[in-house]
């Protein structure tokens, strides 16, 4: 037992290396644990988020609404309207998706809408640009292009959260700057479309599977290509239903206009038949007039003529009486056949008002034909045209799209991968280093008891005894150091990490994991490395016989360096720089060590600073080196312009997004291309997965158009991807002008995308990988720190007796220092030296694996990077041999005096 | 005089314990005396070694030299006063091990101002043919030798030496002794040894025993015997 007490005596005496070896080890655990975690965490975060919400695993878009009966098929969680639409608020446009309120959202501040007027918007993570009570007024501008909402003022009332939307960055549109700035929830009844264009399913067997597994990926992939299968079913369906329908009414519609038709060219011959009857009677009639009126003339023309007879014949006695009779009976007639002429007359004149009254209902008649043409060829018009319509009714579509597909998910998905990846190359070297020091610090403190371990042995000691001696230093001070370590990885790290990932996502409550197995993988790690360590250095010791473990002799031997045996220089150089030359290689291990060391340091530092100084540049690089316009403006009929214009759209390549850009060698003017671009070319920028000579299938967004590109060369691009195509390859009308210069806006373009807003949707990335790049270069500089103080003690340690000879002889301290400090400053510059040149290659393998599938990131590094990493560490040696300093004035003289060392 | 001491006191605090190592000595040497300080381990003579090297102050009493008072020197004066006056000889020789044995003697003579010459005072001891060796490929006494060879090699006033023989056999530590012997005598170089060793008080024109941290005996040698008549 007092053995053991004896151990941790000794720890309490060289207390100083006890805790460099616990800081080494709480550093590497930090590191380790930190990195790891955060993604699990992320990951577990988001994963409980999505159970609890229970987020679509398949949504379906349809080009046609979903109908009564694929929905009762589906059986989806929720279904509702969705669009895109343009509105403006405070003065300002943006892109809305408008969502019915059919779809579930949770409330998170604000309140839920009362009126139909009333809406919820999703809130974003930052950019709050509408806020509670302001007003939206959407525009005609929509994504679907008919009348879609009985009213467009609404008034923002409560702010949303909805597991579709948990990345800040929402996604793109069809329509402005094909940026989508906020979605907003619309009650149902205020859309004009009546059934639900989306639909979102939950797979109930794939929530036992975190949402982040490969498991989960492969398993919703083959549930997605069923869905897709089914999917054309069900469009072939709604399809056929929609134009049975349309069929159907159509048919009622031309029956009724059918009927119709006969019963008014009835009702009309008729009424031509009526006004001829009505017309020959009355030609009758005035017929029978004439006649009457003729007879009463001759009757009144006899008349007048007997009557004129009897005027003739001479008037006596006898006959007076008679012709006056005649007389008088004459004019009797005579007044009663004019009273007859009279009645006829008027006869006559009423029959032509008659007949005037046949003629204005001929007018009407005649009208009312016409009217009826016209009313049949419109008829028949519009029933052939929707007989064409039905004719050419697109085929219905259905979209399958998973929640691979879903930007939240695949941003954050990317984001916590980032992390993952950098916790798995970060961690090696760090952790490399860390098992270096502790090593040099084990063995140099074996090496100092070498004399113990003689004695012990000489007592009697087993070989394992004195093997437990160190094994419980090393392993106590490494469970000390990693056990602090892992508790700070695993809470402080992801609580950094995450206060800049709530700036890209909403998260819920944050789940903090004690994740066990990464506690174990860590402390398991280390105190393998260590306990290893020890019995290496260990075992050389206890190998050697006891006699020599105890005799004073000593087995370093000096020799001459490389550089003194070729002789050039050598007598030349200063009696001091020599020795610092000499004593520099004099131990091959301590200098690997070192140089291993201050070199990992410098790897990790140079990666930092230069993936830092990659993500900063990497839209400068784009929009001043690759792209040299500033806006690019889509117009319905191309206005008159001597600026470079093309023909653009979004298109899909396997499952990549890129930019179509068809034009002519006026592009080289705008676009930087590794090799001069014409006609006949289909140049796609890096990110794009396919080699020259290779077909490519590339289709447009909404999936109408598929072009197949045989891929003629490969160009460097930074932000994005692109597919050039030579106006020779696909003929385009260009619609689309790319502007040099930051002019403000033409109104007359339907839409306008600026550089400066796609340097803005990158940003976020860039913040987001910038924050785990501080951490990294943090912890970087304390491992330097704590490197370089470990190997400057050693480096002392190992020389006291020798320092403290000088000091005997008369050295003066600076002399002294120069003496011990030139070689730490040699060897870290050794390190640096082989830090850089190694730390480029780290560096370029870390930033392939952060820039995922839209950015490419520059590898070259600027010299100034170089510049800054070689001070900051070279900043860090200085400052510890200054520090140190105290450290070799306190070597006590009478050191040289002792018998051993 | 050329190095006085007088009542000199050294004592130590080891915790709460007051250690008195030097309880009190006075005694003058002689320019170019061979001197022996002479007792057994814990006497007080490495204390004293430590005090007349400028390593350690006094907490009495005045040590000079040639009539500086080093006893009130501050550090950098000691640190000079080291440089400049005094060669030092370790028991253990202290050699640099990764300098070659001329290299040790030049990183010597290059802190002084007027040193001797490396190569000449490496001839002295004999080793002219060695100097291109490292330390490790040298006998013990050559080592010392070697040792010897820097002290000197500084031209120090005063030559101390701590047990020089202590770590070699009983061969060569006469040839050690004989060495120093012929420094002092040719070089005129006052050299004071430190040693327990009895026998070796018959070589000394001065002979100082201590014991239990003051002078029991003190004595001169009017005629002292070369080391090679001396046997133990």
């Amino acid at each position: 037992m007092k053995f053991y007490k004896s151990v941790f005596q000794t720890i309490i005496q060289t207390k100083s290396r006890f805790l460099s070896i616990v800081t080494i080890c709480m550093l590497g655990a930090i590191v380790l644990t930190g990195l790891l975690i955060t993604s699990i965490d992320m990951q577990k975060t988001m994963h409980h988020y999505y159970q609890q919400q229970n987020f679509y695993d398949i949504q379906m878009i349809s080009t046609y609404s979903f109908d009564e009966e694929t929905l009762n098929d589906i059986k989806p969680n929720t279904s509702f309207i969705q669009f895109e639409n343009v509105g403006i608020s405070n003065n300002k446009t943006y892109n809305f998706r408008v969502v019915s309120d059919e779809n579930q959202y949770t409330l998170l501040s604000g309140r839920l809408p009362q009126n139909e007027s009333e809406i919820v918007i999703l809130k974003k993570t930052k950019n709050h640009t509408i806020k509670i009570g302001d007003t939206i007024e959407l525009t005609e501008k929509n994504s679907i292009n008919k009348k879609t909402l009985n009213t467009t003022t609404f008034k923002v009332v409560g702010e949303v959260s909805e597991p579709s939307y948990i990345a800040n960055l929402l996604g793109g549109t069809s329509l402005g700057n094909g940026v989508l700035d906020h979605v907003i929830y619309v009650s149902k009844n205020q859309i004009t479309i009546k059934n639900p264009t989306h639909v979102h399913v939950s797979i109930p067997e794939l929530k036992q599977h975190n949402t982040f597994t490969t498991t989960y990926e492969v398993k919703l992939k083959a549930i997605t290509n069923a869905f897709e299968e089914k999917a054309i079913k069900y469009a072939q369906d709604i399809e056929n239903r929609v134009k049975t329908k349309a069929i159907e009414q159509l048919n009622v519609e031309k029956a009724q206009f059918e009927k119709e038709k006969t019963e008014k060219s009835k009702a009309l011959l008729q009424a031509k038949q009526k006004i001829t009857n009505n017309e020959n009677e009355i030609y009758k009639k005035l017929n029978n007039l004439n006649k009457q009126a003729t007879q009463v003339k001759t009757h009144l023309e006899q008349i007048q003529k007997t009557l004129n007879q009897l005027a003739t014949i001479k008037v006596d006695e006898m006959n007076s009486t008679q012709i006056a009779l005649q007389k008088t009976q004459l004019i009797q007639k005579e007044e009663m056949l004019q009273s007859q002429q009279t009645q006829i007359q008027q006869a006559i004149n009423q029959l032509d008002i008659a007949k005037q009254n046949i003629a204005k209902a001929k007018q009407t008649l005649l009208n009312n034909t016409k009217q009826y043409e016209a009313k049949i060829a419109e008829a028949s018009k519009k029933i052939a045209s929707a007989e064409e319509e039905i004719k050419a009714l697109k085929p219905a579509k259905i979209y399958v799209e998973n929640r691979l597909k879903n930007v939240g998910y695949h941003t954050f998905k990317s984001e916590s991968n980032n992390i993952k990846s950098l916790a798995t190359i970060f961690p090696l070297i760090f952790f490399f280093v860390c098992v270096l020091v502790t090593m040099m610090t084990m063995r140099r403190m074996i090496e100092e008891e070498k004399r113990l371990i003689g004695t012990l042995k000489s007592l009697g000691y087993k070989n394992i005894t004195i093997w437990t001696r160190y094994i419980i230093y090393g392993v106590t001070a490494c469970l000390i150091g990693t056990t602090i370590g892992v508790v700070i990885g695993m809470y402080f790290i992801p609580m950094l990490l995450f206060k800049t990932y709530e700036l890209l996502f909403r998260f819920p409550k944050i789940y903090y994991v004690f994740d066990f197995k990464t506690a174990l993988l860590t402390l398991i790690c280390l105190v393998v490395c260590v306990a290893t360590t020890i019995t290496v250095s260990l075992y050389k010791m206890l190998k050697m016989n006891t006699a020599t473990l105890l005799s004073n002799i000593n087995t370093t031997t000096g020799r001459k360096i490389m550089l003194e045996k070729t002789g050039l220089m050598w007598n030349k150089l200063k009696f001091l720089t020599k020795i610092t030359l000499r004593n520099t290689f004099f131990s091959k291990f301590r200098l690997i060590m070192t140089v291993i060391g201050i070199g990992g340091c410098t790897m990790l530092l140079l990666t930092g600073l230069g993936l830092s100084h990659a993500v900063k540049t990497v839209s400068n690089k784009q929009y001043s080196k690759i792209h040299l316009f500033q806006q690019q403006a889509t117009y319905k009929t191309l206005p008159i312009t001597n600026e470079v214009t093309i023909y653009n759209e979004i298109v899909e390549v396997d499952d990549q997004y890129a930019q179509l850009f068809v034009g002519d060698e006026r592009l080289n003017e705008i676009i930087n291309f590794d090799q001069t671009f014409n006609k006949d070319d289909v140049i796609i920028t890096n990110k794009i997965k396919a080699n020259i000579g290779q077909t490519i299938k590339v289709s447009s967004v909404d999936k109408q158009n598929t072009y197949y590109l045989k891929v003629t060369g490969k160009t460097t691009n930074h932000i994005g991807n692109f597919i050039y195509v030579g106006s020779n390859v696909l003929q385009k009308e260009h619609k689309t002008v790319l502007i040099k210069n930051n002019t403000s806006p033409d109104n007359e373009a339907e839409t306008t995308i600026f550089a400066q807003d796609n340097i803005t949707r990158v940003q976020a990335m860039i913040d987001s990988i910038d924050v785990v790049i501080i951490v990294i270069v943090i912890l970087s500089l304390l491992l330097v720190f704590v490197v370089t103080y470990n190997i400057t003690v050693i480096s002392i340690s190992e020389r006291i007796k020798e320092l403290a000879t000088l000091k005997v002889l008369g050295f003066y301290p600076k002399e002294i220092y120069r003496y011990i400090f030139n070689e730490v400053l040699l060897l870290s510059f050794l390190g640096i030296l082989f830090g850089l040149i190694f730390g480029e290659q780290m560096f370029s393998v870390v930033l392939k694996t952060v820039e995922g599938a839209n950015i490419t990131f520059d590898k070259s590094l600027p010299l100034s990077i170089y510049l800054i990493t070689f001070l900051i560490v070279i900043m860090f040696t200085l400052l510890i041999t200054i520090i140190l300093r105290r450290q070799i004035k306190k070597i006590n003289m009478l050191e040289a005096l002792k018998s051993y060392d | 005089m050329f190095l006085r001491v007088s009542n000199v006191k050294k004592n130590y605090q080891l915790g709460e314990i007051k250690v008195e190592a030097i309880k009190g000595m006075t005694f003058d040497i002689k320019e170019g005396d061979f001197v022996v300080i002479l007792g057994s381990s814990g006497a007080g003579k490495t204390t004293l070694l430590n005090l007349l090297g400028g390593m350690d102050t006094v907490s009495e009493g005045t040590i000079t030299l040639n009539n500086n008072n080093i006893s009130a020197y501050t550090n950098k004066q000691l640190n000079d006063y080291r440089r400049n006056d005094i060669g030092f000889v370790f028991q253990f020789y202290n050699l640099i091990q990764n300098l070659t044995v001329l290299e040790n003697v030049e990183m010597a003579t290059q802190i002084v101002d007027e040193p001797l010459d490396a190569q000449e005072t490496l001839k002295m001891v004999g080793l002219e043919n060695r100097i291109t060796h490292f330390p490790s490929q040298l006998s013990g006494g050559e080592q010392q030798r070697v040792a010897i060879a820097r002290a000197i090699a500084k031209n120090p006033k005063l030559l101390l030496c701590d047990e020089p023989t202590g770590a070699l056999d009983y061969q060569t530590g006469k040839k050690i002794l004989a060495l120093l012997q012929k420094i002092c005598q040719e070089n005129n170089k006052t050299v004071i040894i430190i040693t327990h060793n009895a026998a070796l008080s018959a070589i000394g024109n001065q002979v100082i025993k201590v014991q239990d941290g003051i002078i029991s005996e003190m004595y001169y040698n009017e005629n002292p015997l070369p080391i090679d008549e001396v046997e133990w």
